[in-house]
């Protein structure tokens, strides 16, 4: 699926649609066009509750109906049963476009109170993220969340504990993993086609940079501000700090360490079996932008090391890309190398990938039906998603770790196991920061 | 202008050269964008002397060169925070600890910092803000960051801690400067409309009510316009999560000249002030209307303006733009009868409800004066529509706008 708050400038095909020779608007008029009929889920498969929505029809609601979350709705179509978000505009805008008038909510803890609704989709800023997730489960809900799974480390395993907790189906966003390119990378590299792999080398455009100051004012009428920062750090009201800039702030996003880092670390986390563990090591550095209102560097070097086996994983931006797409990663084995660009829902690879098949008795990866009928197949089924919150978590935690890395200024240490940085009770400070009041996810 | 000297010391800092503090604040403050950036970035190992010499930086008007500034400072806090350096991190802490000030627009950003070297040393400093409306979640941020037994001690200590008040936009403080706060009263109680009554006394404008009431120390200036400046400062609106704050200026005394000295004075805070170009409204924190003697055709013909006229009922049917003419204010006993007390009566309850449907097809919001200081004529007004509700008691207003809020 496309990020539709890709920027005007992002004029080229997506890498899966180039190679169906399908055009980007052909691509996009297919994804806009992806609503499927309403998805009926047989009598009792609802775990926990065993309730049903009404005619036993699968019924969503939806947070966050801005930028991602308006690509949700068209999936979900005859199946939203609610909606919420912190600006009235985007209400009114979905409103429109759904045709059909269904509850709507400013506080997504008045829309999970609602019994007729099996699951949420959670496409809100990230740092609302591990919050609404694990108050979602509490509720008895499914849910969907956008990637990265977290804003901070802490959240992630808070978000993991309570879909277990409360047996929840929770599938991570990074839809990369449903794309059959990224299938047939997996089965490629599990059946050791590169042998063992030593190396990862991403690369990626460089981060915005702006954010005009001057526009420092009261919030407009239409969006709540005191919601909109939930357990956010208060900052005053800007336009350029809501909606999708807020990517480029430490306190919402972190950068596109965070956001395609998401999806290009979940391919490097499926392909090379990490979903379970993380890095020892991790040291970024970046370069700001010499003005404007955003923090997040415009430049960005990440290196990850592994133990057991021995792996590094650098993120580079820019970088040097090996296609004129705009991020990727080249895999190293000790057998050969190979390219996949993209890691999203335009994930492509080499031809010779993607034609592989696995010899008989070899390994078989989970294909999935694509990432949200993935997610509902799993509702029904209460297997784990393809990208379940574990891996989300863990997967959030790598880019997040870089970033504390840049904001320190130094080297960190890290134990997968304990989840904790090594010798360095600052960085340990950053993994689980208090809230605003009155949000807390203690007790959760 | 940058300097030869300037320029070095910022190539030497990103060297890691020797540090010098007096340097970093002039590159800071006057290098290029390209060498603060480098400036700022080395800054790490400057330390604790840096921290008062970077405090005043603070105040400049350039918002680049106030980031700059907290940026040196989070990074010297970063720094400090390294393994092993603890005797760095007290001093670096006690010398931001040194420069809180909680009067400062900046002050939470300034606490963020601290929060991330904090040790025992600073949580009585942190612990001091506890009690701040606006200042006491942050510091409540502080201390847990801190987590020290002495920071979860004070914390337990202090709660409850107060809250910033609910922003009422309907809340309208009536004759404000009576109030023994003026403005802040108010403002702690979440109204979100201030009205105060000038007059032009030789030259300056003084509030009050009367003109033999006026007290030459009693300025327009000094009662409003400073205090509200601060206050966008800091929140960016007048209050935090609030909309545009409405100060309604009720000009006592002649009309034209009073206008002219008080559009002079506004010009010095454009900044902070909607402003309106024709029908094109840029809208910011304070937005001013001008009642009372209102020079209307002086006004209207102004290409760019940082006032708006407050219009009459007489004003209903008029083509003049909201832009121009946002606001409709009147007198409720000139309108209704109905003081409360009773339920009010079909004839006049359609008559308000009809009326403020057509202010508002206009574009326009509505206000009236004189009405009964009683919930159940708040009620009717709210349910009519209403936009703003004057009152003197500024408790009981916000009492009853948050209990129809929880309902």
């Amino acid at each position: 699926m496309s990020d539709p708050n890709k920027p005007a400038g992002d004029k080229k095909p997506t890498a899966a649609a180039a190679s169906r020779g399908m055009s980007r608007r052909d691509f996009l008029a297919r994804a806009s066009a992806g609503a499927i009929a309403p998805m009926i889920l047989p009598s009792g498969v609802l775990g926990l509750h065993g309730r049903l929505g009404a005619n036993d029809r699968l019924v969503t609601g939806h947070i966050g109906v801005g930028g991602m979350g308006r690509a949700h709705l068209r999936f979900f179509a005859e199946n939203v049963g609610a909606v919420c978000d912190v600006d009235d505009n985007h209400i009114a805008q979905v409103i429109e476009g759904l045709g059909r008038e269904v509850p709507t909510y400013k506080d997504y803890r008045r829309l999970l109170e609602r019994d007729d609704l099996d699951a949420v989709v959670i496409a809100a800023p990230d740092h609302w993220h591990g919050l609404m997730t694990v108050h979602a489960c509490q509720a008895g809900k499914d849910v969907y969340v956008e990637k990265p799974a977290s804003r901070t480390i802490g959240e992630g395993r808070a978000m993991v504990e309570a879909a277990r907790r409360y047996n929840r189906v929770v599938q991570v966003g990074s839809q990369g993993r449903s794309s059959a390119h990224a299938h047939a990378a997996c089965t490629f590299m599990r059946n050791g086609e590169l042998g063992q792999v030593r190396e990862v080398v991403c690369w990626h455009v460089n981060n915005y940079v702006g954010g005009d100051w001057s526009k420092t004012s009261p919030p407009p009428p239409n969006l709540d501000w005191d919601m909109w920062l939930g357990p956010a750090r208060w900052v005053p009201y800007n336009p350029d700090r809501v909606h999708f800039n807020f990517r480029w702030f430490m306190d919402f996003g972190g950068g596109f360490v965070r956001d395609r880092g998401a999806h290009v670390l979940s391919l490097v986390f499926w392909n090379l079996n990490l979903d379970h563990t993380g890095p020892v090591y991790v040291e970024a550095t970046g370069r700001p932008s010499p003005t404007g209102l955003w923090d997040t560097p415009e430049t960005m070097e990440a290196t990850w090391r592994f133990r057991d086996p021995e792996l590094t994983v650098r993120w580079e931006q820019p970088g040097t890309p090996v296609t004129d797409y705009d991020f990727g990663a080249t895999y190293i084995g000790d057998r050969g190398s190979t390219v996949i660009e993209g890691a999203d829902g335009g994930t492509i690879v080499e031809d010779h990938v993607l034609n592989y098949q696995p010899p008989a008795g070899g390994v078989e990866v989970k294909k999935s039906p694509g990432h949200q009928e993935d997610f509902v197949e799993c509702i029904r089924t209460r297997e784990k998603p393809i990208m379940d919150i574990e891996a989300g978590h863990r997967v959030a935690t790598a880019c997040t770790m870089a970033n504390i890395s840049y904001l320190l200024g130094r080297p960190l240490e890290w134990d997968p196991v304990a989840e904790r940085f090594l010798n360095d009770p600052q960085a340990n400070a950053m993994i689980n920061p208090p809230m605003r009041r009155p949000w807390t996810l203690e007790g959760a | 202008m940058r300097t030869t000297t300037q320029f070095m010391n910022a190539a030497a800092m990103a060297l890691g050269a020797d540090l010098d503090p007096a340097a970093l604040v002039s590159v800071l403050a006057e290098g290029t964008p390209e060498d603060r950036l480098t400036a700022w970035m080395q800054a790490g190992p400057a330390g604790a002397p840096a921290i008062p010499a970077l405090a005043p930086l603070l105040d400049a008007d350039d918002p680049e060169v106030v980031d700059a500034a907290l940026c040196a400072m989070e990074r010297i806090a970063y720094y400090a925070g390294r393994p092993g350096a603890d005797a760095e991190a007290q001093a670096v802490a006690a010398a931001l600890a040194a420069v809180l000030d909680p009067a400062h627009p900046k002050c939470r950003e300034v606490l963020h910092r601290l929060s991330l070297v904090a040790g025992d040393g600073e949580v009585a400093a942190i612990a001091a803000l506890l009690s701040d409306l606006y200042l006491a979640d942050d510091a409540r941020l502080a201390l847990l960051r801190c987590g020290t037994d002495a920071a979860l001690a004070a914390l337990a200590a202090a709660e409850p801690l107060p809250s910033p008040p609910t922003p009422l936009p309907q809340a309208h403080a009536h004759n404000d400067y009576v109030h023994p706060r003026p403005l802040f009263d108010a403002l702690d109680n979440g109204f979100c409309s201030i009205e105060a009554d000038i007059h032009l006394v030789d030259g300056a404008l003084l509030v009050a009510h009367d003109a033999e009431e006026a007290d030459a120390a009693r300025t327009l200036q000094g009662l409003y316009l400073e205090p509200l400046l601060r206050r966008v400062r800091t929140f960016g609106s007048v209050s935090p999560n609030a909309p545009t704050c409405m100060l309604l200026i009720d000009i006592k005394s002649e009309a034209e000249p009073t206008y002219a000295a008080l559009r002079a004075l506004l010009a010095g805070y454009a900044p902070m002030l909607t402003s309106f170009e024709g029908d094109a409204v840029q809208t910011r924190g304070v937005t001013v209307v001008v009642s009372g003697n209102r020079p209307i055709e002086t006004i209207s013909a102004e290409p760019s303006r940082l006032v708006a006229i407050d219009g009459r009922a007489s004003d209903l049917d008029s083509a003049v733009s909201p832009a121009l003419m946002p606001l409709l204010s009147d007198d409720w006993t000139s309108l209704f009868s109905w003081s409360g007390g009773s339920p009010m009566p079909e004839d006049e309850r359609r008559k308000l409800r009809e009326g403020v449907a057509r202010v508002h097809a206009a574009g326009r919001k509505v206000r009236f004066w004189n009405t009964p200081h009683r919930t159940d004529v708040w009620d009717e007004l709210l349910a009519a529509g209403v936009d703003y509700i004057g009152a003197d008691d500024l408790g009981m207003l916000r009492d009853h706008l948050l209990s129809k809020q929880e309902a």
